[in-house]
C-alpha cells in the first residue's frame, strides 16, 4: 500500500529524496536552513525542477507557488508549506487524514489482481515472411526491429474471440463467474464499428446486463489506463468485479500497399484479461494489488508517429521510425522514474517489469539506459510482435505466472510501462 | 565590422546573452556576440531590432554554441521595426518540427519534471526559430522563474520552458510592481496572461518564437529555453492589467 508522507519527517525524507535526484550524484545534502539559490546549489532551472519533483512525490500537485507565497528555497520553508497544506482543509483533512492530498490512496480494500491471461493469434510467421509480404529485403524486420516471429490471427479469430478466451482464463484463475462482473473495460487499437468493442465483449461473454461496458481508447497505454479506472470504480461501493480485457488484430488493417512494411511488419495480434476486485482472501500468497498510476502525454513527440484512415480506406501514415524509438525509450525510462518516486520502491526490488515494447531492438537499448535485469523482463516483441495494448499486458501475464505464488517477502513489485502515439505514457505500480 | 540585426536580449546570471543575425546570401545566420573573457554582457545598450556594427572575431567554440563570436567595439547603426526583424528571422535558423529545432533528438528531464534539453554533442546549433500555434505562461513560480509552454504549428508541444526573453521578464516585472497586494500575484497574473496575454499573441501576425540552448551543464544537459517571443509585450497592455 501506498502511504503518502504525513508527517514532518517524512515530508522531509521526500523532499531530501527529490534533492538526491536533482543534484548531481557527489553532491552533499544541504542542511534543512541553507538558501538552495543564494548558497548556489540550485539555478533557476534546477529549482523549479525540485519543486515539481516534490509535488510529484508528495501527491500535491500544483502546490507550490498557488497561494501568493514564494517557492521555497530551503528544506525547513517547503516542509512547512506541504505540512500546511496537508492539514488544510481544501486538501480534504478530514479527521486528521488528507484524502486529496493522497491521490495515491492507502488503498487497504484496494484493487487486487486475482486472475489474468492471455491469448496470442493462432498462426505464427517468421519475420521473413512478413519481409516478403511487405517487399523488404530478406532480413530487414530480424536486423532492424529484433523481431523473430509474428502473432497473426488465424481466418476464424478477431479481436472479439482472442479476447475472449484471455477473458475466460481470467475468470477462471480469479474462480470468479462471469455474473460477478461488475464493469467490463475494454479497449483495443484495431476494433472499429458499433455495438463497440465493451458491448461486443459484454455479450460474447453473457455478462449480466447490470455489468457495464465501457471502451478505453488509448493506444499502446490501453491496459495501464483501464487499471487506472478500475482502481477508481474499486474505491466506489457497490463495485467489487471489474474486468480488464484489450485486443487487437493489427494483422487486418496494417497491410501491404496501404502502410509501409517497416511499420506494418512489426506488429502482431493478440489479446489479454485481468480480474480485478475489491477483495481478496488474507493468505501468506495474498494477490498485486494497483499500488500507484501515474501518467501523462507530452505532446512534443507528438508528430513522430500520426495515423489515420482515409475516407477512400487508405491509411494516412506519418511515421518518423528513429524519433518515436527515442521517445518511446525516454518516456518509457521516466514512466518507471514517476513510479519509484510516487510509490517509494526502486526499480532495484522489482520482482518483474512489464514493458510496452514497440520492437526488441527499443527494447534492448532500454535495457541498457534504464539498467533493466534482463531476467525481469519478459520479452513479447521478439516472439509475438507489437501487440498494441497488449504488449505489456501480455508481459504482465507472463510476470504474475512467474511470481504471483510466491510469498510476499519472496516477491517484489511489479513494475507496467507503457507509450503510445501521442505521445501518451501510463505506469502502474502493483505490490 | 561586421553588422548585427539585434534578435535576442536575454536575461543571463548578472547580465545579458546576446544574439543578432549577419545577413548573408540566401538570408540571415545567427551570431553570438560575446564580450572578452566571459559570454555575458553586464549592460547592453541596445534594444532588439537594432541594427549594430561590432568588431567580431570568431573563436573555437564549445558545443553546440556554434555561434559565439568575440566582440570588441560596437556603435549602433539603425533600427528595423519588429515585423521587419520578425520576417529576417524567418529567413534564419527555422524548424517545423522539433527534431529539427537543433538538429537532433530532445530528452524530457531525467528528474520527471517538464523541462527538455538537448545533448551537447548531438546538437547542431544552440539558435532555432518555429512558428507557434499557442502559447501559455506559467506564473506560479514567479519571482524565482517564468515558464512557457508553446505548440508549434506541427501540432508538437515545447512544455515549460524557461523565458529568459529580456522584454517578457521586464514586462512580468512592471506588472508585479503595479500590483499592492503581493500575496495575490501569481493568481492575478496567471488570470491576466490566461485571457489577455495569450490572446494578444494568437492575434498577431508575427507570431514566432526563437528557441535557446543553455550552455551544458555538469551532467551534460543543454537546456531549451524561450530566447524571444513575437510579439514582443506592449507598453499599453499594462493599462488592461490595471
Amino acid at each position: 500500500m501506498n502511504t503518502n508522507p504525513k508527517t514532518p519527517d517524512e515530508i522531509r525524507d521526500s523532499i531530501r529524496n527529490c534533492l538526491r535526484l536533482i543534484l548531481p550524484v557527489d553532491s552533499e545534502l544541504p542542511a534543512d536552513e541553507k538558501n538552495w539559490i543564494t548558497s548556489g546549489l540550485l539555478d533557476s532551472m534546477a529549482h523549479v525542477e525540485l519543486l515539481l519533483c516534490v509535488e510529484r512525490a508528495l501527491g500535491l500537485p500544483s502546490l507550490f507557488g498557488q497561494k501568493g507565497s514564494a517557492p521555497p528555497r530551503t528544506i525547513r520553508s517547503a516542509v512547512e508549506i506541504a505540512g500546511a497544506a496537508i492539514s488544510r482543509a481544501e486538501y480534504g483533512v478530514a479527521g486528521g487524514t488528507a484524502t486529496r492530498a493522497m491521490p495515491e490512496k492507502n488503498s487497504s480494500a484496494a484493487a487486487f489482481i486475482t486472475g489474468w491471461g492471455a491469448s496470442l493469434g493462432g498462426t505464427i510467421i517468421t519475420s521473413e515472411i512478413a519481409d516478403a509480404e511487405f517487399g523488404l529485403p530478406a532480413g530487414t524486420l530480424k536486423e532492424r526491429a529484433g523481431i523473430e516471429t509474428l502473432r497473426r490471427a488465424t481466418q476464424e479469430e478477431d479481436e472479439i474471440s482472442l479476447a475472449r478466451n484471455a477473458a475466460h482464463d481470467a475468470l477462471q484463475k480469479s474462480v470468479l463467474s462471469v455474473q460477478d462482473l461488475d464493469w467490463v473495460l475494454a479497449t483495443s487499437e484495431t476494433f472499429q464499428g458499433f455495438p463497440s468493442f465493451a458491448a461486443r465483449m459484454h455479450t460474447s461473454l453473457l455478462a449480466p446486463q447490470s455489468c457495464r461496458p465501457l471502451d478505453v481508447g488509448g493506444g499502446c497505454t490501453g491496459i495501464a489506463k483501464c487499471f487506472a479506472i478500475a482502481e477508481a470504480f474499486l474505491s466506489r461501493p457497490g463495485t467489487r468485479n471489474v474486468l480488464v480485457v484489450s485486443a487487437d488484430v493489427h494483422s487486418r488493417i496494417l497491410v501491404p500497399g496501404k502502410v509501409p512494411g517497416e511499420f506494418g511488419g512489426l506488429f502482431g495480434d493478440g489479446a489479454c484479461a485481468f480480474l480485478i476486485n475489491r477483495d481478496a482472501a488474507a493468505t501468506s500468497t495474498p494477490p498485486y494489488s494497483i499500488h500507484s498510476c501515474v501518467g501523462g502525454c507530452a505532446g512534443m513527440y507528438s508528430s513522430a508517429l500520426q495515423l489515420r484512415r482515409r475516407a477512400d480506406d487508405s491509411i494516412s501514415l506519418n511515421f518518423r521510425g528513429e524519433a518515436l524509438a527515442q521517445a518511446a525509450i525516454d518516456l518509457l525510462e521516466k514512466t518507471l522514474g514517476e513510479l519509484e518516486i510516487r510509490s517509494g520502491k526502486s526499480r532495484e526490488s522489482a520482482s518483474a517489469f512489464a514493458m510496452h515494447q514497440p520492437n526488441h531492438r527499443v527494447m534492448e537499448i532500454l535495457l541498457r539506459r534504464a539498467k533493466l535485469p534482463r531476467d525481469k523482463v519478459p520479452f513479447i516483441a521478439q516472439s509475438c510482435g507489437n501487440l498494441g495494448a497488449s504488449t505489456c499486458g501480455a508481459a504482465l501475464c507472463a510476470a504474475l505466472d512467474m511470481y504471483s505464488a510466491k510469498v510476499r517477502n519472496e516477491r517484489g513489485p511489479i513494475f507496467l510501462a507503457t507509450v503510445a502515439p501521442g505521445v501518451i505514457w501510463d505506469g502502474v505500480l502493483l505490490d | 565590422m561586421t553588422e548585427l540585426l539585434i534578435s535576442e536580449i536575454t536575461r543571463m546570471r548578472g547580465g545579458f546573452c546576446v544574439i543578432g543575425i549577419k545577413k548573408e546570401n540566401e538570408g540571415f545566420r545567427s551570431v553570438r556576440p560575446v564580450p572578452l573573457h566571459t559570454f555575458r554582457w553586464p549592460q547592453f545598450p541596445y534594444s532588439r531590432g537594432d541594427r549594430v556594427d561590432f568588431s567580431l572575431v570568431k573563436f573555437p567554440s564549445s558545443r553546440p554554441h556554434f555561434e559565439d563570436c568575440s566582440a570588441s567595439s560596437h556603435r549602433k547603426l539603425g533600427t528595423v521595426p519588429e515585423g521587419g526583424l520578425v520576417d529576417s528571422l524567418k529567413q534564419a535558423e527555422v524548424a517545423d518540427i522539433l527534431e529539427d529545432l537543433f538538429g537532433c533528438h530532445l530528452h524530457p528531464s531525467p528528474t520527471g519534471g517538464d523541462s527538455v534539453f538537448a545533448i551537447p554533442d548531438a546538437a547542431k546549433r544552440s539558435i532555432s526559430g518555429c512558428g507557434i500555434r499557442s502559447v501559455q505562461f506559467i506564473l506560479r513560480f514567479y519571482p524565482d522563474s517564468i515558464r512557457v509552454s508553446l505548440t508549434l504549428n506541427s501540432g508538437e508541444v515545447l512544455p515549460s520552458l524557461p523565458v529568459v526573453d529580456r522584454d517578457w521578464c521586464e514586462f512580468v516585472d512592471s506588472l508585479a510592481t503595479q500590483k499592492a497586494n503581493r500575496k495575490q500575484l501569481p493568481r492575478r497574473l496567471d488570470t491576466f496572461f490566461g485571457t489577455f496575454i495569450e490572446q494578444q499573441i494568437l492575434l498577431s501576425p508575427i507570431r514566432f518564437a526563437r528557441i535557446g540552448l543553455t550552455r551544458p551543464t555538469r551532467e551534460g544537459h543543454c537546456w531549451l529555453m524561450l530566447d524571444s517571443l513575437f510579439p514582443l509585450p506592449r507598453p499599453e497592455w499594462r493599462d488592461a492589467f490595471s
